[in-house]
């Protein structure tokens, strides 16, 4: 009897993984469902899911949050069959670098997205989110107005030293497109004078937090991070910087082989709306990369920034020898 | 003649008691299914070209030859060396002393103070490490005081950033294991040893070092081991505190999260589990160069220090190390009833954080507990039969077996996910994308150690005779299994499934990769809160789980006295 006992037991511990209910896609004409695989904020997320849901009550929407490295991990181990359909805000160069992932879908409005925005292909496989333009957050208690930096070769000014905070550009697409930026501009020599003169950290999120509580006086991060602190009320400021930042933008794409299609398409459809792009904007603060809405919050309009061209490709294809060997620099 | 001894040898094989090798088969199974498959998968991947992809075209060792060629991974793996070294002497410095004083000296409140000892171990680090920036950053509000406090004397504070940061706080958070450790073997180690010596005239420091040192030995070699893999394995603190002071999880990140080089981080995890092989054959080599006295089901009992000076010292120096080492739950508990914390003091009192949990995170608090649950019910099986495969039948290849139970504890979270998705989502035989089973799965083979090395250590302090006159007596293996060897161990399977429970309530690496819509969990939403700044939220949900954890803890500390402590012999 008790030898039965522990002989079920152990068939139960052994057969656990038969408990799971794969989820059978449903081949029905209506769509139901649609899972997104999130970048983005929370409260931003579930606020695009609303008024998505306005329109299309029928699909029940799942997200799941994560950062951009972990759900393109996920991705990758996922294949063939990811589990997700849709792709929100991450990196253009992301998207660059796992084409294949990633379904092409001319959306409705196509013609209202500049072509600086999306992918150039005929049938596009992502379109333009957010624009995170780098610029530098000062923090306005630990340094007066004459002290604050204006150019990025300001970062490299040893009265800054050890006051200058940045991630490392191995973290992230966008921690390697600051230290890019200043590359094209200045060329080698400059950075390996920046790896002495700042910080370079492990987390891209402490970049705006140290500034913010006064831990670093200068930090290098996406203006986003920059409004929400200015919002809240810390003491800190913006600066653009006077050569002009990269004109990069963050995209959304439908995942290839998910289990949603259809769900997918309509959500790119709605994703590149007017009324989305307002609720991006609103939501958190975040620039919008169609040019008929203004700038965010606190931060002004793109008239009033100086940007020059991101050439996401030729900064793709150096990304690993360049962010190894400025690694090598910083120690 | 040899046709008989053939059919006789059938007879007495068909005779044999099979329940034993069918219950071994099972988990065996689970292991080389869910176990042995990612991990040579991942020793697989070291070997490969950068990428995420397996392409057998591309096998060399370059992703190994970096440690040769880059200052960076020079610099990292010797900044891991000095700090996991360090931390590992200090929390000898600050255990031992702590451990022997609980054990030894007769202060009020033991049982609380056991139980709050273990709770720095068990605080989500991304969250512990930004409340030390809080209480020990350029502006924190510790540091603040405490210069104004020192500064008659001229000592100024320095902030916390950089490799002293790093030694400081991870310190704090894994002394609990030498602490916990020590504190079970002084209590148990056999006084009539050190009476005998005080009767032959030895002095109280040549006793020490001569008797009561060598005994617990063992287990120190055991805690120091633990707090060695803790500490080269934690990415949270460097990641926070560690400033341009890099560290090999930190690499591990940037291969992953920075290039998609799964591959890349895969040798450099090796590498990690190469030094931490290394030291465990190390530890066993010194613990088990002597035969020690094991310690005796008799006992008499342990005189304590009464002494008035004596307690009020030793209670004095526990309730400072236990205040520090708990500063940041505090901040953390303060911090969740405030919207946020940007200069020396909170801002803007409020409920809201606790008010909203009901409504917000029903749904992540069932999934957090359900999964967490299962998930220890099933390793207390699979850890405690493994742990008597590998003790009692000693099967060839027994060391490998250990080994691989092992390797999950010390590899990256991510690197165990993207095996077990590689092998078990899209076209596997065995779809298992965005189900509970995955997640149950995962937190299986991390943290079976906890549970395996528990068994292990009771079952190495059970005489093998008690079991053997079971069977002389006609019993049954199962029959004796059952009534004799279970019993014994208990307190170890106990154990060993409380950590498990308690570390599985805050992961977070593993179940990132691997959560769906209807799986997603606390540190989920805690993680996310964090990512979106919103710090009181984040504090609010870990002080529920912090709650949990204690209660548990110390229910478990008033039922069975001190053998908890026992899960953390790894020796």
């Amino acid at each position: 009897m008790k030898k039965i006992l522990l002989v079920v037991f152990a068939v139960l511990l052994l057969s656990a993984p038969l408990f799971a209910q794969g989820e059978m896609e449903s081949e029905d004409k209506e769509p139901t469902a649609l899972t997104v695989w999130s970048a983005a904020a929370e409260d931003e997320a579930k606020a695009l899911i609303a008024a998505f849901n306005a329109h299309h009550p029928d699909i029940k929407v799942d997200v799941i949050r994560a950062g951009s490295g972990e759900l393109i991990t996920r991705l990758n181990a996922e294949q063939p069959r990811p589990q997700g359909d849709i792709l929100l805000g991450i990196a253009k160069e992301t998207y660059d670098a796992h084409y294949d992932l990633f379904t092409p879908y001319k959306v409705a409005n196509h013609d209202t997205i500049p072509e600086a925005v999306r992918d150039k292909a005929a049938t596009p496989r992502y379109y333009g989110y957010s624009m995170p333009l780098q610029a530098m957050i000062v923090n306005t208690t630990l340094l007066t107005e004459d002290q604050y930096p204006k150019k990025w070769s300001d970062l490299v000014d040893p009265k800054y030293k050890g006051e200058v905070i940045l991630a490392n550009p191995a973290l992230s697409g966008s921690a390697y497109s600051q230290v890019y930026m200043i590359y094209k501009l200045y060329g080698e020599e400059m950075l390996k004078k920046l790896a002495k003169n700042a910080v370079f950290v492990a987390s891209s999120t402490a970049v705006p937090e140290s500034v913010a509580r006064g831990e670093y006086a200068i930090g290098v991060t996406g203006e986003a991070n920059i409004a929400k602190y200015i919002s809240e009320g810390y003491p800190v400021i913006y600066i653009y910087p006077e050569e002009g930042t990269g004109a990069r933008f963050d995209a959304s794409a439908i995942i290839a082989n998910g289990p949603n299609l259809k769900a997918a398409q309509l959500f790119m459809d709605f994703l590149t709306t007017r009324e989305a792009y307002e609720i991006i904007l609103n939501t958190r603060q975040r620039r919008v990369v169609v040019d008929y809405l203004p700038g965010p919050g606190p931060l002004p309009g793109l008239d009033e920034i100086k940007l020059f061209d991101y050439d996401a490709a030729e900064a793709g294809a150096m990304r690993d020898d360049l962010s190894s060997r400025f690694s090598d620099w910083i120690q | 003649m040899r046709k008989q001894d053939s059919s006789q040898r059938l007879k007495n094989f068909l005779q044999k008691d099979f329940t034993p090798y069918l219950v071994f088969a099972i988990p065996l199974a689970f292991l080389v299914v869910f176990l042995f498959w990612p991990l040579i998968t991942t020793f697989l991947r070291a070997f490969m070209g950068a990428g995420a992809k397996m392409d057998f075209s591309r096998f060399g060792i370059d992703n190994f030859t970096k440690f040769f060629t880059s200052p960076l991974y020079q610099k990292s793996l010797k900044n891991s060396f000095i700090l996991s070294i360090s931390v590992v002497v200090f929390s000898v410095l600050i255990g031992v002393p702590m451990g022997y004083i609980v054990a030894r000296v007769q202060i009020p409140g033991k049982k609380l103070l056991l139980s709050l000892g273990i709770l720095p171990v068990i605080m989500p680090s991304f969250v512990g490490a930004f409340s030390w920036i809080i209480l020990m950053g350029r502006q924190g509000v510790a540091r603040h005081f405490l210069n104004i406090v020192l500064s008659p004397l001229g000592i100024t504070i320095p902030s916390i950033y950089g490799m002293f940061g790093m030694i400081f706080t991870m310190t704090l958070t894994f002394y609990p294991f030498v602490f916990l450790l020590s504190y079970s073997s002084f209590s148990s180690a056999n006084p009539l040893l050190e009476e005998a010596a005080m009767l032959m005239g030895a002095g109280k420091w040549r006793i020490f070092w001569t008797i009561t040192f060598p005994l617990i030995l063992p287990s120190l070699g055991a805690a120091c081991l633990l707090v060695f893999i803790r500490s080269i394995g934690s990415f949270g603190i460097p990641a926070i505190i560690g400033g341009e002071e890099y560290v090999l999880p930190t690499l591990i990140y940037f291969r992953v999260n920075g290039f998609w080089d799964l591959n890349g981080a895969a040798a450099i995890a090796i590498v990690n589990v190469i030094i931490t092989g290394a030291v465990l054959i190390l530890q066993k080599y010194v613990v088990n160069k002597r035969k020690y006295e094991t310690i005796s089901a008799s006992r008499s009992e342990q005189k304590l220090y009464s002494n008035a000076g004596v307690k009020i010292l030793s209670s004095i120096f526990c309730i400072i190390i236990l205040i520090v080492s708990l500063a940041p739950q505090i901040t953390i508990i303060v911090m969740s009833f405030f919207e946020k914390w940007q200069g020396l003091f909170p801002q803007e009192f409020t409920l809201a954080n606790y008010i909203k949990i009901p409504s917000a995170s029903k749904t992540e608090l069932g999934n957090s507990l359900y999964l967490s649950l299962i998930a220890t019910f099933f390793t207390a099986i699979l850890g405690s039969i493994m742990a008597y495969i590998t003790e009692r039948r000693r099967p060839k290849g027994a060391a490998i077996l250990d080994l691989a139970i092992m390797a999950p504890f010390i590899l990256p979270g991510t690197v165990i996910a993207v095996a077990l998705l590689s092998a078990f989502s899209g076209n596997a035989i065995i779809p298992l994308g965005g189900t509970f089973t995955i997640i149950i799965i995962s937190y299986m083979i991390r943290r079976t150690p906890y549970v395996y090395r528990s068994v292990v250590a009771s079952l190495t302090q059970l005489d093998p005779t008690l079991e053997e006159s079971s069977t002389i007596a006609g019993a049954n293996w199962f029959y004796t299994f059952r009534r004799v060897s279970l019993p014994l161990i208990l307190p170890g399977i106990i154990s060993g499934s409380i950590l498990t429970f308690s570390t599985l309530l805050q992961e977070l690496s593993t179940t990132i990769l691997l959560y769906g819509a209807r799986t997603r969990t606390v540190p989920i939403q805690i993680y996310s809160a964090v990512a979106d700044g919103k710090m009181g939220e984040a504090s609010a949900l870990s002080v529920i789980l912090l709650i949990v954890v204690f209660i548990i803890v110390y229910a478990m500390n008033s039922f069975q006295g001190n053998k908890m402590v026992n899960s953390f012999k790894l020796g």
